[in-house]
C-alpha cells in the first residue's frame, strides 16, 4: 500500500460512522505507521471510522500508563531497543563504552518489566498488537559486527518475558518477526537520515509493514473455510490415468516431495477443521485404488466431497461448495493447470484459485500462502465437527432440497429419527470466544450482517438490559457444536432480536424455527421484533422468514406468536434451555 | 499548468484533503491549518511516491509554500540521482 492510498482510504471513512479509536504506542514520529495501521484496518471496518491516535513521542511504554485504554477499541504497541533504553537508538549522547553496558541491560530489562505491567492493564476484551524491536540496536557492542556477544544474547533476553506474558492471553498478539523479515529487509528498515532530521525511525516501506502486520493481528481476515484441491499434477506427481496407481509419487526418492508436503499440509488444515474436497477430471476407480495406496498421506476420510468425473471442473465446484454450504468468497481452489483455474476463475470470480507451482521456491510461497490464508487464533472443538456434521447432513440437505422442488419429501422422518437435540445457553453465551467468532464469519444465516469488534462484543454482551443466548445441536450422527448466537432486549410485551446467525452447518435441521419457537416460551411475549436488513449473502435467512410471514420480510419486522405457530413445521427435537 | 505542477496540487488535495483544488497553488502554513509540523511530513511523504524522489527533510522549514514545493520537486526531479545512504 502507497502512502498515498492509506491517506485517502482513512479519508473516505463516513463522515458518520461510529468512532473506532485505537491507541498507538510508538516512541518515534509515527506519523506513517499510524497512517498505515489506520488504513488497513479502515478496510476493514468500513462503516466506522478509525482513528488511531498516537501517544507521547519519545515514551511508546509510558502510552500505556497515561491513555484510558478503555476508550479504545484496539491498542498497539511498536516496541524499538530505543525505547527500552535511549542509548540504544541514536538521539541521545548517553554512551555506548563497555562501561555502560551492564546499566543499559538493566534499564532494558526494568522497561520491560514495566511495559509488562502497564499491558497486563489492558482488559481482555481488547485486542492488542505489539511489534517487538525490529531494527538493529544502536553499535553498542564492542564485538565484531559478525559476532553476536553475551550482551546482544542478553539484550534479546529482555524482550522474551513479554512474550512469555503475552502467550497466556488471547487479546495479546506479537507480530511474528519471520512475517516482518520476509517483506521488509533488515538494511531498508532504518530510515537514519530522517531520524536524525525528524524522528521518524522507519523508512515509509517499513512502516506499511508494520502498520499492515498490527492490523492484521488485530482486525484479521476471516479465515477461509475450505480447499478444493485438483489431483494430478498438483496432489502428486504424474497423471495417475496414463501411468497408473503406482506410476504417481508424492516422495523425495521420485523427485516429488512438493506434493507430499503439500498432502501434509493439507492433512494439517483438515485437522484444524479446514473443509477438503478433491476436484479432478478422472477415473473415480482408479482414484480411488490411488487413495487406497499405504503411502497416501491425505487420508480418504479427510476429504469430502471427492468429486471425481469427467465433467468440468466448475460443475465439481459448485457440487461441492452446495454440499459445503459455503459462499466461494470461503474457498479456495489449488490447480496446476492454467485452463482449469481460469475456467473456474470465471465461474466463481471471488473464489481465491491458487495454481500448484512446478518450482520449490514457487511451491514454498504456496504453502506459506496457504497457512496465511487458513490461519486463525484458536482450535475450537467445533472446528473439529465441521467435517462430520457437513457429511452426516448430506441426506438432510438432499431431503430438504427434494422437498423444495417438489419431489418426494421425507424429510419429517430423517428428522423424526434424527434424535436432534437442541440446547439453549443463556448464562455463558457472551463469555465464549465460540459465539462472537461465529457472529463475525457467519453471512448467510444472518439477521443483519452487523460485525462487532472485541470491545463492541463486551459491550453487548455486558448490557444487563440485554440477553445473548448460544444455541448448540447434536443428533444421532454426532454433535454439531455451537451453531447459532442469538441477542437482544425485552421492551415490555415485545421482544426486540437484533442480533442471530447461524452455521450453514445447521441447516435442514429446523434449528431455526426451534429458537424462534424457543423465544417465544421462554420471554412469554406475544411479538418478536427482528432488527432484520436484506445484504447480499443472507439469503436462506430471507427465505427462512418469507416462509413464516407468508411474504417476504421488510426492515424491520415483527413475528406474532400465533403466525409463527401457524407456520412452523413440526419440531422433533429435544429441548434443554441453561439459565 | 505543467505537469509538474498538476501532480503537486494532486499531492495537496491528498494530504491536505480540506483545502479547495482552486486554492491549493496559494496554500502555505499559514492558509492551511493542517499545514503543521506533522501535516508537512505526510506531504512530503506523498510528494516522494508520487514524483520518486527522496525528500529532504531538513529543507521543510524553508518550502513553506505551494510555490517553494513545486520549485523543490522541479530541481530534484531535474538533478540525477544520488545514493542516498541509510535510505
Amino acid at each position: 500500500m502507497r502512502f498515498a492510498e492509506a491517506l485517502k482510504i482513512l479519508q473516505s471513512a463516513p463522515t458518520d460512522g461510529a468512532p473506532f479509536k485505537v491507541l498507538l504506542g510508538c516512541g518515534f514520529t509515527p506519523i506513517h505507521v499510524q497512517t498505515f495501521l489506520g488504513a488497513h484496518i479502515q478496510r476493514r471496518v468500513r462503516d466506522r471510522r478509525v482513528r488511531v491516535i498516537a501517544g507521547a513521542y519519545g515514551d511508546a511504554i509510558g502510552t500505556f500508563d497515561r491513555q484510558d485504554v478503555d476508550q479504545f477499541a484496539a491498542c498497539a504497541l511498536v516496541l524499538e531497543w530505543a525505547d527500552l533504553d535511549a542509548r540504544l537508538g541514536f538521539r541521545r549522547l548517553g554512551g555506548w563504552g563497555p562501561g555502560k553496558l551492564a546499566d543499559i541491560l538493566r534499564g532494558a530489562e526494568a522497561q520491560v518489566a514495566r511495559l509488562t505491567e502497564l499491558l497486563e492493564r489492558v482488559p481482555t476484551h481488547i485486542p492488542l498488537a505489539v511489534s517487538l524491536p525490529t531494527l538493529r540496536p544502536a553499535p553498542v557492542f564492542f564485538q565484531t559486527g559478525w559476532e553476536a556477544g553475551s550482551a546482544e544474547f542478553e539484550l534479546r533476553r529482555c524482550v522474551v518475558p513479554l512474550s512469555s506474558w503475552a502467550v497466556g492471553r488471547p487479546n495479546v498478539h506479537i507480530v511474528s518477526p519471520y512475517a516482518i523479515d520476509q517483506r521488509s529487509a533488515v538494511s531498508a528498515r532504518l530510515d537514519f537520515k530522517n531520524e536524525l532530521v525528524a524522528g521518524i525511525s522507519y523508512t515509509q516501506s517499513h512502516s506499511a509493514t508494520v502498520g499492515e502486520a498490527l492490523a492484521n493481528l488485530l482486525q484479521p481476515v476471516s479465515p477461509k473455510k475450505g480447499l478444493i484441491t485438483d489431483l494430478d499434477g498438483t496432489l502428486w506427481r504424474g497423471i495417475v490415468g496414463d501411468v497408473g496407481v503406482d506410476g504417481v509419487f508424492w516422495d523425495l526418492d521420485n523427485q516429488s516431495q512438493l506434493h507430499g508436503l503439500y498432502q501434509q499440509l493439507l492433512v494439517s488444515l483438515a485437522e484444524e477443521g479446514v473443509l477438503i474436497a478433491v476436484a479432478s477430471r478422472n477415473n473415480p476407480a482408479v482414484v480411488g485404488e490411488a487413495f487406497a495406496r499405504s503411502d497416501m498421506v491425505l487420508r480418504k476420510d479427510l476429504v469430502f466431497p471427492m468429486e471425481v468425473h469427467w465433467n468440468k471442473k466448475s460443475d465439481s465446484v459448485r457440487r461441492i461448495l452446495d454440499a459445503w454450504n459455503v459462499g466461494a468468497e470461503a474457498v479456495v481452489f489449488v490447480d496446476d493447470s492454467p485452463m482449469e483455474l481460469a475456467e473456474v476463475q470465471t465461474a466463481y470470480p471471488e473464489m481465491e484459485c491458487l495454481p500448484f507451482p512446478e518450482g520449490p521456491g514457487d511451491a514454498l510461497a504456496l504453502f506459506y500462502r496457504l497457512r496465511d490464508l487458513f490461519g486463525r487464533d484458536r482450535i475450537g472443538a467445533e472446528d473439529a465437527l465441521r467435517r462430520e456434521s457437513l457429511r452426516s447432513a448430506a441426506p438432510l440437505r438432499a431431503s430438504s432440497n427434494a422437498t423444495e422442488q417438489g419431489g418426494e419429501a421425507n424429510t419429517d422422518s430423517l428428522l423424526r429419527e434424527a434424535e436432534g437435540a437442541v440446547a439453549f445457553d443463556f448464562r455463558t453465551a457472551g463469555t465464549t470466544p465460540r459465539s462472537l467468532e461465529l457472529v463475525n464469519k457467519t453471512n448467510q444465516f444472518n439477521l443483519n450482517g452487523r460485525r462487532y469488534s472485541d470491545a463492541d462484543w463486551h459491550g453487548v454482551t455486558s448490557d444487563a438490559g440485554r440477553f445473548v443466548v448460544s444455541v448448540s445441536y447434536k443428533d444421532k450422527f454426532g454433535p454439531l457444536g455451537t451453531i447459532a448466537v442469538i441477542g437482544g432486549e425485552l421492551a415490555g410485551t415485545s421482544l426486540l432480536v437484533d442480533l442471530w446467525v447461524m452455521s450453514c452447518r445447521a441447516f435442514a435441521r429446523r434449528v431455526e424455527h426451534r429458537s424462534v419457537a424457543t423465544l417465544f416460551e421462554r420471554f412469554g411475549v406475544d411479538t418478536i421484533t427482528f432488527d432484520y436488513a436484506p445484504t447480499t449473502r443472507n439469503e436462506p435467512l430471507q427465505k427462512f422468514f418469507t416462509a413464516v410471514l407468508g411474504t417476504s420480510p421488510t426492515a424491520p419486522m415483527s413475528v406474532s406468536r400465533d403466525g409463527f405457530f401457524a407456520h412452523c413445521p413440526p419440531l422433533y427435537h429435544s429441548v434443554t434451555v441453561d439459565e | 499548468m505543467s505537469d509538474i505542477q498538476s501532480r503537486l496540487v494532486v499531492c495537496f488535495a491528498i494530504a491536505f484533503p480540506e483545502v479547495p483544488t482552486s486554492a491549493v497553488t496559494d496554500a502555505s502554513p499559514e492558509t492551511v491549518a493542517a499545514w503543521d509540523s506533522i501535516g508537512v511530513i505526510a506531504l512530503a511523504s506523498v510528494i516522494e511516491e508520487e514524483f520518486a524522489i527522496a525528500f529532504d527533510l531538513e529543507r521543510l522549514p524553508d518550502l513553506n509554500s505551494f510555490d517553494a514545493m513545486r520549485r523543490y520537486v522541479e530541481q530534484q526531479v531535474a538533478a540525477p540521482r544520488r545514493g542516498d545512504a541509510g535510505r
